[in-house]
Order: C-alpha cells, then sequence, then structure tokens
C-alpha cells in the first residue's frame, strides 16, 4: 500500500528529525500554562475591578490579537531584542540576550495567544452572576477563596474553551516567532517554520510528513479537551 | 443609525475600488510593457540602479523587481510564479529551475562574480570565531551565502565547533541585519553587502569555498522575451559592468 | 442587639443619572420591614449594612460594633461583619449540594456534622443534602438559603424580598418559619418588601422608603392608618386623597372645605385656614342602604355617587364611585351580593369620621 511505504520512508526514517515536534508541543504547553495564570487572572481583573486605565489595558491585552503577528513580533524585538528596551537591561545583567532561543519561542506564542484567552475568560467570568461572589462574601470568604471556589467552578467551561483555542494558536504560531526566536533547527524550528523551511528548500516530502503529524496531534489535543469538558 | 452610515461608507468604497479597478483595465493599453525580475537580494542595489538607468533610455519599458533567497525565489518560479528573468548567487537553483524545463536554456548566461566575506563590530580570524556567542549565516537550505559560508568552515575543519552557534537568516541581508542590530557577533556575507557598512570587513581563503558566480536566465513562459532579453544585454553591457563594480561585484 | 445606620451614598450609573441615599434609623432585636417602591433603595441600604457597599458617610453599628464610620476610616469587610444576607434570588452555589452550600460559611470546624444536624432540624429539609440547587423547589431552596444564612449565627439578618417568588401557599408557610426561627435565633432582623400585607403582617416596625430617602418610621398600624405624607398614603393603599382647607375647629373634631364640606377628628396644631391633604382607605368607606334608617353614629359625611367600575378581588369587591368625591370603596363579597349593585347607579357613602386622616402639607 502506498501509505505504508510512505509513512516507512519518512516517518520511520532514521534521518527524520522529530526535534520541531517536541519543541512544538513543550513551546506550546509552557505558553498555555502562562497563559491560564496570566490570562485569567488579567481577565478577572478586567472583569471585575474598576480603575483608572481599565479601558488601555483592554485595548493593550487585545491589540496582539488584531496586529499581523510580524508586527508583533516586531514589536517584541524592540522590547527584548539585544538593544531592545528591557533586552539591553537583559543583557547588561546578564550578558544573555533572548533573540533565537526557545524562550524567544514561548514569549511570542504566549503575546499572540493571549489575547484569546482574555477574551475568553473575561466573558466567562462576568457570565458568573455577582451575587454569587457576593453571598460568599457575607459567608466569610475572601476574595481570593471566592475566586477559587465559586468564580472558577462556576466560569470552567468558558475558560477551559479560551485555554484550548489558545493551546492552537499557540501551536500554529509562525510570524512572530520568526521573526523574535528565528527558524533555527533543533533550537528554535517549531512545526510551523520547519514546514515553511522545508517546503522552501524543495523537501516536499518532509513537509508533507510535518504537516501530517502536526494535522493529527491537533485533531488529537482537540478531541480529548473537547471529550473533558463534556463530562460536566 | 449607525449601521446605516456604515453601510453606507462601505458601499462607496466598494464603488471606488471597482471604479479604479475598471480605470486601471482601460489604462493598460497605454501603460508601459512591464516585466518582473526575480533576483537574488545580494543583487538588490545595484539591479535597482540598473534599471533606473535603464528606464530612463527606454521609458515605454517598466522593470519590476522581486528581491529575495535565490532558493524562496527559485521556489515561487516553480509554484508558477509570473516572472520574466530570474538571476540567483549559486548555479543550485538555476539547476534546478532547468531539470524542470522551467527556463529558456539559449539565454542562461552567468554575469558577475562575488566573494564571502567576514563582517563584524572588529575585524576577526577564523580561530577568534570559537569565542563568540552567536554567528549569523543564511539558511543553507535555501540561501547560496549561507551554503558557501557552510562549505567554507567545513573545509576551514572548524564546521562543527561553530554549528552550535549558527543563526540561519532568510537571506544574506538579514545576516547583514543581525549583525549591525548586534543580535548576533558576526555574520558571513558577500562583499558587496559589506560596501554600506560601517561595520569591519574581515577576509576569508577563497579557495576554501566554490567561485560564487551569478547566472541569469529568461523564464519560459515569459511573455516579454524580447525586452527580457534587451535588459539581460544591458546588464552585460559596459555600462552594467561598471554599476556591478560600484557595488562590489565582480 | 441594637442596630444603628445612619448613612448617605450617592451612585452614578452609566447614562450619568444621580441617585442619592440618605438614611438613618434604629433598632432593637425586631423584625424591621423596609417598604416601598423599588429602585428606592432598600437593596442599597442592605448592603451597605453587610458591607457590600460603602457608603460615602454616615455610620452602622451593630450591637455596639462599629461596622462602618467615615469619620474614623472604620470600614470592615463583609467578610467579618457576619450578617447572614438572603438575595432575592437567594444565590445558592448551582456547581455545590444543599449541604457544601450550607456548610459553606463555616470555618474549617469540627462539629460541622452537629451544627448541619440543628439545621436540618430547624429548617425541615432531611433527605434534600445530596441534591443541588436545581433540583429543589422554591420554598426549599428558600429554607436551605436560610439555613446557609444563619449556621453561621450572624449578629443581623438581611433579607431582600425573600418571598416575591413564591407562589401564595409557600409564602404564607415560609412567612411562618421566619417568626418561629426568630424566636429561637433571636437577632434583629431587616427585610425588604414591596407587599403592603407582607409588611403589615411581618413587621414589628415598618420604614417607608422614598425615592433616595426615608419618609416614615412607625408601628405597621401607624403606618396603615396614619401615613406621614401622600406617597406614603398611596403606598399603603389609602387611595382616597383629596385637598382641603380647615373651616373651623372645635373640640375634637375639624371642618375642612374640599369639594364639600367634611368632618374629620381634630389633630393638635391645626389652624383655620389652613391648607391640609385628607385620606381615607377604601375599606373604611360604607356603603349606606337606601331603606335602613341612618344611625346618628353613622350619620357623618354623607355623599352621593354613581357607580362607574365594579372590580372582584375574590373575598373582596372594588367600586370606584364618580360624585361629590371619586371615592375608591372597598367592601367584603358577601356585603356586595347582598347590596345587589351594579354600575351606573348611584349610591350613598359615609365616611366614617374617626377614619378619616389629615396630613399637614409643608
Amino acid at each position: 500500500m502506498r501509505g505504508e511505504l510512505y509513512f516507512r520512508n519518512t516517518v520511520l526514517d532514521k534521518q527524520m528529525d522529530y526535534s520541531p515536534l517536541f519543541l512544538s508541543l513543550w513551546v506550546s504547553v509552557l505558553a498555555t500554562s502562562i497563559i491560564a495564570i496570566l490570562g485569567t487572572l488579567i481577565a478577572y481583573v478586567l472583569a471585575r475591578k474598576r480603575f483608572f486605565g481599565r479601558t488601555m489595558l483592554d485595548a493593550f491585552t487585545t491589540l496582539p490579537m488584531i496586529l499581523p503577528p510580524t508586527v508583533t513580533g516586531y514589536y517584541l524585538i524592540i522590547l527584548l531584542g539585544k538593544n531592545g528596551i528591557i533586552g539591553n537591561y537583559i543583557y547588561k545583567l546578564t550578558g544573555w540576550s533572548v533573540m533565537f532561543t526557545w524562550q524567544a519561542a514561548v514569549i511570542a506564542a504566549t503575546a499572540v495567544a493571549i489575547p484569546i484567552m482574555i477574551k475568553s475568560a473575561k466573558a466567562a467570568i462576568e457570565s458568573v452572576d455577582l451575587e454569587y461572589e457576593k453571598a460568599a462574601f457575607t459567608l466569610g470568604k475572601s476574595e481570593i477563596e471566592t475566586f477559587f471556589l465559586v468564580t472558577l467552578p462556576l466560569a470552567k467551561k468558558g475558560l477551559i474553551a479560551g485555554l484550548v483555542l489558545s493551546f492552537a494558536r499557540a501551536l500554529g504560531e509562525f510570524g512572530a516567532t520568526i521573526m523574535i526566536a528565528g527558524n533555527i533547527p533543533g533550537k528554535t524550528s517549531t512545526m510551523p517554520l520547519a514546514i515553511y523551511r522545508a517546503f522552501q528548500s524543495g523537501e516536499d516530502q518532509l513537509a508533507t510528513t510535518l504537516v501530517i503529524i502536526l494535522t493529527v496531534v491537533s485533531i488529537a489535543v482537540i478531541y480529548i479537551t473537547t471529550r473533558i469538558s463534556r463530562t460536566d | 443609525m449607525k449601521t446605516k452610515s456604515l453601510l453606507t461608507i462601505f458601499l462607496i468604497a466598494a464603488m471606488i475600488a471597482a471604479v479604479s479597478g475598471c480605470l486601471s483595465e482601460k489604462s493598460k493599453n497605454t501603460k508601459p510593457a512591464e516585466i518582473t525580475f526575480s533576483a537574488t537580494i545580494s543583487l538588490s542595489d545595484a539591479l535597482k540602479d540598473m534599471g533606473t538607468e535603464f528606464q530612463k533610455k527606454h521609458p515605454e519599458i517598466k522593470i519590476n523587481f522581486n528581491f529575495g533567497a535565490s532558493g524562496t525565489l527559485e521556489k515561487q518560479i516553480e509554484q508558477g510564479a509570473p516572472v520574466d528573468m530570474f538571476a540567483s548567487a549559486s548555479q543550485l537553483e538555476m539547476d534546478s529551475l532547468d531539470e524542470k524545463g522551467l527556463i529558456i536554456k539559449s539565454t542562461r548566461t552567468n554575469f558577475t562574480r562575488n566573494k564571502l566575506f567576514i563582517i563584524a563590530p572588529s575585524r576577526l580570524t577564523i580561530k577568534e570565531l570559537k569565542n563568540l556567542d552567536k554567528i549569523a549565516i543564511g539558511d543553507p537550505k535555501t540561501v547560496p551565502a549561507g551554503r558557501y559560508a557552510q562549505t567554507f568552515m567545513e573545509n576551514a575543519g572548524v564546521y562543527e565547533m561553530l554549528k552550535p552557534k549558527l543563526i540561519f537568516a532568510e537571506n544574506v541581508r538579514q545576516v547583514l541585519d543581525y549583525v549591525e542590530r548586534g543580535e548576533v557577533d558576526a555574520g558571513f556575507v558577500y562583499f558587496s553587502d559589506t560596501i554600506k557598512s560601517n561595520l569591519s570587513v574581515s577576509p576569508i581563503n577563497d579557495s576554501l569555498y566554490p567561485p560564487i558566480v551569478y547566472p541569469i536566465a529568461i523564464i519560459n513562459d515569459s511573455q516579454q522575451k524580447a525586452i527580457s532579453q534587451q535588459f539581460i544585454e544591458y546588464i552585460q553591457s559596459n555600462e552594467g559592468r561598471i554599476i556591478f563594480q560600484k557595488y562590489g561585484f565582480g | 442587639m441594637d442596630l444603628h445606620v445612619n448613612i448617605s451614598k450617592k451612585l452614578t450609573n452609566k447614562n450619568s443619572n444621580e441617585f442619592r441615599l440618605d438614611a438613618e434609623f434604629k433598632c432593637g432585636n425586631e423584625m424591621i420591614v423596609l417598604f416601598g417602591p423599588s429602585g428606592a433603595g432598600k437593596t442599597l441600604t442592605l448592603e451597605c449594612i453587610a458591607g457590600l457597599e460603602v457608603p460615602d458617610k454616615g455610620y452602622i453599628n451593630v450591637n455596639g460594633i462599629t461596622y462602618f464610620d467615615s469619620e474614623k476610616r472604620i470600614n470592615i469587610s463583609p467578610q467579618k461583619r457576619n450578617v447572614g444576607y438572603l438575595f432575592q434570588n437567594y444565590a445558592l452555589f448551582p456547581h455545590l449540594t444543599v449541604e457544601e452550600n450550607i456548610l459553606f460559611g463555616l470555618p474549617y470546624e469540627n462539629n460541622k456534622k452537629e451544627q448541619m444536624q440543628e439545621m436540618r432540624d430547624v429548617f425541615e429539609i432531611h433527605g434534600l443534602e445530596k441534591r443541588y440547587p436545581s433540583q429543589l423547589s422554591g420554598g426549599q431552596r428558600q429554607r436551605v438559603a436560610l439555613a446557609r444564612a444563619l449556621i453561621t449565627r450572624p449578629k443581623v439578618l438581611l433579607l431582600d424580598e425573600p418571598f416575591s417568588s413564591l407562589d401564595h401557599i409557600v409564602r404564607m408557610r415560609l412567612r411562618r418559619d421566619l417568626k418561629k426561627i426568630r424566636e429561637i435565633i433571636k437577632i434583629p432582623t431587616i427585610l425588604i418588601t414591596h407587599n403592603p400585607v407582607e409588611a403589615y403582617t411581618m413587621a414589628d416596625t415598618i420604614i417607608v422608603y422614598k425615592h433616595g430617602g426615608i419618609e416614615q418610621i412607625a408601628s405597621p398600624k401607624e403606618i396603615f392608618s396614619k401615613p406621614i405624607n401622600e406617597n406614603v398614603a398611596k403606598l399603603v393603599g389609602m387611595n382616597n386623597i383629596f385637598k382641603g382647607k380647615i373651616l373651623d375647629i372645635t373640640n375634637d373634631k375639624v371642618m375642612i372645605q374640599s369639594h364639600k364640606k367634611i368632618i374629620a377628628p381634630g389633630m393638635e396644631g391645626l389652624q383655620i385656614g389652613e391648607e391640609v391633604t385628607w385620606c381615607i382607605r377604601p375599606d373604611h368607606v360604607m356603603v349606606l342602604r337606601e331603606d335602613r334608617s341612618l344611625r346618628k353614629a353613622v350619620a357623618e359625611n354623607i355623599f352621593s355617587g354613581k357607580i362607574t367600575e365594579i372590580v372582584s378581588k375574590g373575598a373582596t369587591y372594588l367600586l370606584f364611585i364618580d360624585g361629590d368625591f371619586n371615592l375608591e370603596i372597598e367592601m367584603p363579597a358577601h356585603a356586595f351580593e347582598r347590596l345587589c349593585l351594579e354600575a351606573g347607579r348611584t349610591i350613598k357613602v359615609s365616611l366614617k369620621k374617626s377614619a378619616i386622616h389629615i396630613i399637614r402639607v409643608r
């Protein structure tokens, strides 16, 4: 069968480099973990708190979703490049620059995917009736306790949906990643970047193999998370 | 009320777009003949100058340049990009197009040369490279300059040692950019790329990499074969050669 | 047990509409009802007492403890105030069982089982512990909400329209339950309602709210028979309200000139020529039977009018008459049926002098 032969020659080929797959998973899982905490926190603040500069925070955290990823990548370079606004202090202090590292890939994935989580989480938290939180206060629970005991469980579905979408976005991130992390095989060449590189250099078989792997992994992730959220 | 005014603006914009589309259709008959030239990015400054001069002499001709890494451009042509001429920084890409029957063999010719250099904030020897943190070269898979650099390092016996420090760039101009911005400590570029830069240029043993020769050819599907040929002749003329020398080629 | 509230708060909503609340009252261990129309500030008052809203200035003292004092900059968080709060929609946590809901407010103590047992008995919720709020009836939810609020032994109990979404029978039962509970757990209780019957039957003291402030604080009897102004009069159902001028004052009665002359009970401080408003409840307007001779006691303030509308309220009937005065009359159904009245007929009515209430116009 053509399928088997094809698979044997590419996927099981000893020379096949699986590092893009592991790199992509590592970067996406890490980015999603950061987003889970940071995104939920920002969403809570935007949903429940009134303060000066609230609209600005809302607009600022939505920006990476609207800007083309390459533009976001450009701003990240201005911020974190060796001579960047923050980057140059880091370099002076530690002699280390984030450019062309897997950490940069994580930063790029986080930056482009976090607005998705914030939007989802904000809507989910707002949908929790304030009366529940007020009731928890009168029953002696602090704001943090109330968040974990009442708000979070009631907003669970929306939060999970947001995380799944964020993970998908992080997994497929290309534009900002290639700008700030480069496309260095074994180091920062995530799946989308590896596919691009293989395609560019005419390695169509490799490109196709990588595409199939990425598609299968993505479908598996969506399937698993849909099953989890449906068991409620 | 808001939706109404939005709708109105949208309709007006759509109408303007449609009308300007029509206008450009009409003026096609009175516009100059256009050719598209995909060329490796290291040729960009020299070719742009040549294009300007050529168009002064021939106002009825317009040349559109498409610069990029040789490998990237080759891929575009294979995918069917509507390009009239192609020039790469190595024979590999041209050979590939030739095998696929995409160029007019008789028009293929070599027209200039280049050399590889190290560019960095200060002068460097090959031995000193091992002390650096990051070195940029073009991605060997798609950028000839990167391939030349890798070949050079392999022949100089330093490739294994320098491999972990290598940062791949999309094209040779990006290598230059990385070095100038300080994101990397040094890079391998063509001599022609060092002309405008204030950074230090360090020579390398040119017997350790193949000669850098630029081929050019007309694409098989070109609709402007005659004009393309005219431009090729211009490039190879005295005028052309003077401009190449000015930019560090030859 | 003592509750002393004196607060002032200004709110600005999205449309830049301002709302200002000024409320002051004191109470002991009793059932206070905040009574008035929606949007008057009753819920806001409760939220300030609970600490869910912060007044702009003023103070709130409960049993000697200062919960809030703007001058001394004291503001105890709602978590530490230990108030029992019953929200309008009960706010039972949908993702927790009945048992988990009730035990929610208890700190991590060991005697949870005993406390749970006590609540179960008092509120009669046996067998419901493992159910979720969505599986309970309205009355059951109400009782669980009460249990949850009271298990923490709060210092004051606040109820925001607790019975409004329940049907009549359930409501009666819960009113009885609340009274029963108050005998066991003796704390000041504040209940919000816009139902006059509820206010009358449940309150020891009624506080009548108008838009942003308090109109009258008094016992139910006094509020319903001697409303302090026209607003309150309308709220308590004294729908026959008229303006007039004092014509004459004698020992214990006065004569008012409105459309016609009215004899009303005397009131201190009235002066001849003073402009007043007077009112009488629909159920104190008596329809006179034509064939019966008029007894002296009834022979006061007799007027005639034509019946324009008759409305049945089940146990009573409402009659609307146009005449010397346009009056609303309420009479028991049996009396109505005996009189065989119908729209278009002209009847004579008597306004009992002692039932007429005078409101001085400022």
